[in-house]
């Protein structure tokens, strides 16, 4: 990593993950072994998780597990960001154990592209006309990934700002799928997730924000190549 | 209904006057949450949570979380020390776990805990450096351990090094197969243990000056950790003996009290030790 970093105690330079000196396996994917296509993975919810938070949750979707603190409303910290509508922030970090390979300190281009598309997708949901001159923070914390990270963190998200008692237009939800030749996973793993196809078959993720009662879809975030039928099939 | 006024009536002077209904519960030998002075919080430690990291632990103190994850890379050894390995902890405090904290780089608490981690461990020699460098001048083991806070509640310190310890006892090494001729390595999935020569014990206590004698409080909360005249740590193995001791805060403390101290010490990590035991098996 260029540059030193004062605040911490670092490794030596160039050091390397030993997976890449392991012979890899190839993983059989073409049949899903402990359950079926459209079935979700096991999951683990509860709220109250941190005591000095305004609301807090934890999610445990199989092996990924996030943990959301959300604080507010609470004072605007820079005085220029005065509006009379309120401020949502929302940060997202990977634990730099949360991943095969470990990942910084610092927040990277993913976890920032992660943390601007939660925000995006609560933009709609949470009614900031009703906190003027306030601004609610969020931090989401990925404790470890094993796919579909963002479906859980929209999720967890959902439950931690109705934990702060924050007003809200709907229940949030989020979900996945992964599109692999032909076949609609849902709730994929990390393997599922991250595994390519040939060229010339579809092979992509998708995942949505979904507001249950009003059924709107307020945050979709895909990656891959797909067919429009695809997409249609799969939001479905 | 003269319970409920009364109980009325102590929440409010807890918040107008906190220093005070801190001190009178103290000067009565017992603390707001209802503990006696010497009762540490329940304690629950768990190991091996993450699949994704080498090692992996976390820790519930009360309501202080905390969560260690150990990951393993590669390296070149130093040239100085060319048959050791790298052992390389760092404490995060992020926003999410008390108001205290905002986002950005490491504040100073998270900074001094990282240094307390790591004199920790050089202090205790708990991990023989040696045993961690497969291929002496090629390829050594750097174990980074990342201590991440998800509720701060107090203590943060005996919590940490109970998380660091579990993780430890919880890591196991992949076998690496060096090939001198081709100068090619291969990692094995066959585990092994790591060496951990002690287990390290961390107790801190919080020092309240009244009426000139020390009051000695075992395990505070973050809300006794405020408002104490000085934080005492003593760091000791399971042998008993001390290899590390801090006092931050501003009172004099006497021989009599430090002495108390390390003896209440080496008590109460005997029970943080059984605790720790148990979760490896």
């Amino acid at each position: 990593m260029p540059g030193v970093d004062l605040y911490r105690n670092t490794g030596p330079e160039g050091s390397v993950d030993y997976k890449i000196y392991q012979e890899k396996e190839d993983k059989n994917l073409e049949k899903r072994t402990d359950r079926k296509d459209h079935e979700l993975r096991k999951m683990f919810l509860k709220t109250g998780v941190i005591s000095h938070a305004k609301g807090s949750a934890f999610i445990e979707v199989g092996d990924t597990k996030v943990e959301v603190g959300v604080y507010g409303p609470r004072e605007i910290p820079k005085r220029s960001d005065f509006s009379m509508k309120g401020i949502l922030s929302c940060e997202m970090k990977f634990a730099p154990f949360a991943c095969s390979t470990r990942r910084g300190h610092q927040r990277d281009s993913e976890e920032i592209e992660l943390g601007l598309l939660l925000k995006e997708c609560l933009e709609s949901t949470v009614r900031m006309n009703l906190y003027p001159k306030s601004c609610i923070d969020i931090f989401v914390t990925v404790l470890e990934d094993g796919g579909g990270v963002l479906a859980a963190a929209i999720t967890a998200t959902g439950m931690a700002l109705a934990d702060a008692q924050i007003d809200m237009y709907d229940n949030l939800v989020g979900s996945c799928i992964s599109v692999n030749q032909g076949r609609f996973l849902a709730d994929p793993s990390l393997d599922e997730e991250v595994s390519c196809s040939d060229a010339g078959h579809e092979q992509g993720n998708i995942t949505i924000g979904y507001l249950n009662t009003s059924e709107q879809v307020v945050c979709l975030f895909s990656q891959g190549v797909l067919s429009s039928t695809s997409m249609d099939t799969a939001l479905n | 209904l003269i319970h409920f006024y009364k109980r009325k009536m102590s929440l409010e002077f807890r918040s107008l006057q906190p220093d005070q209904y801190l001190r009178k519960h103290i000067e009565a030998g017992v603390r707001p949450d209802g503990r006696s002075l010497n009762e540490r919080r329940p304690l629950t430690l768990s190991s091996a949570n993450i699949s994704t990291a080498d090692g992996s632990a976390v820790v519930k103190q009360g309501n202080t979380t905390v969560v260690c994850g150990i990951k393993l890379e590669l390296a070149k050894p130093a040239a100085e020390n060319p048959d050791q390995g790298f052992v390389v902890p760092n404490v995060s405090l992020p926003p999410m776990c008390s108001p205290n904290f905002k986002p950005g780089p490491p504040s100073v608490q998270a900074q001094a805990l990282s240094t307390f981690i790591r004199d920790c461990l050089d202090a205790s020699q708990c991990l023989d450096l040696g045993s961690l460098c497969p291929v002496p001048h090629k390829y050594a083991w750097v174990l980074y351990i990342d201590l991440m806070c998800l509720d701060h509640d107090g203590n943060l310190r005996d919590a940490l090094i109970a998380a660091l310890m579990t993780a430890l006892r919880s890591l196991k090494l992949p076998k690496v197969l060096y090939d001198e001729e081709m100068d090619t390595v291969q990692v094995v999935e066959e585990w092994s243990k790591l060496d951990v020569k002690r287990i390290v014990l961390s107790n801190t206590l919080a020092v309240y000056s009244l009426g000139g004698t020390a009051n000695l409080v075992v395990d505070p909360t973050a809300e006794e950790e405020d408002r104490a005249d000085s934080l005492l740590t003593f760091v000791t193995t399971e042998k008993e003996e001390v290899c590390l001791s801090q006092e931050t805060g501003s009172s004099c403390l006497s021989e009599e009290t430090i002495q108390s101290a390390i003896s209440l010490s080496t008590k109460q990590a005997k029970q943080i030790l059984t605790a720790v035991l148990k979760a490896q098996s």
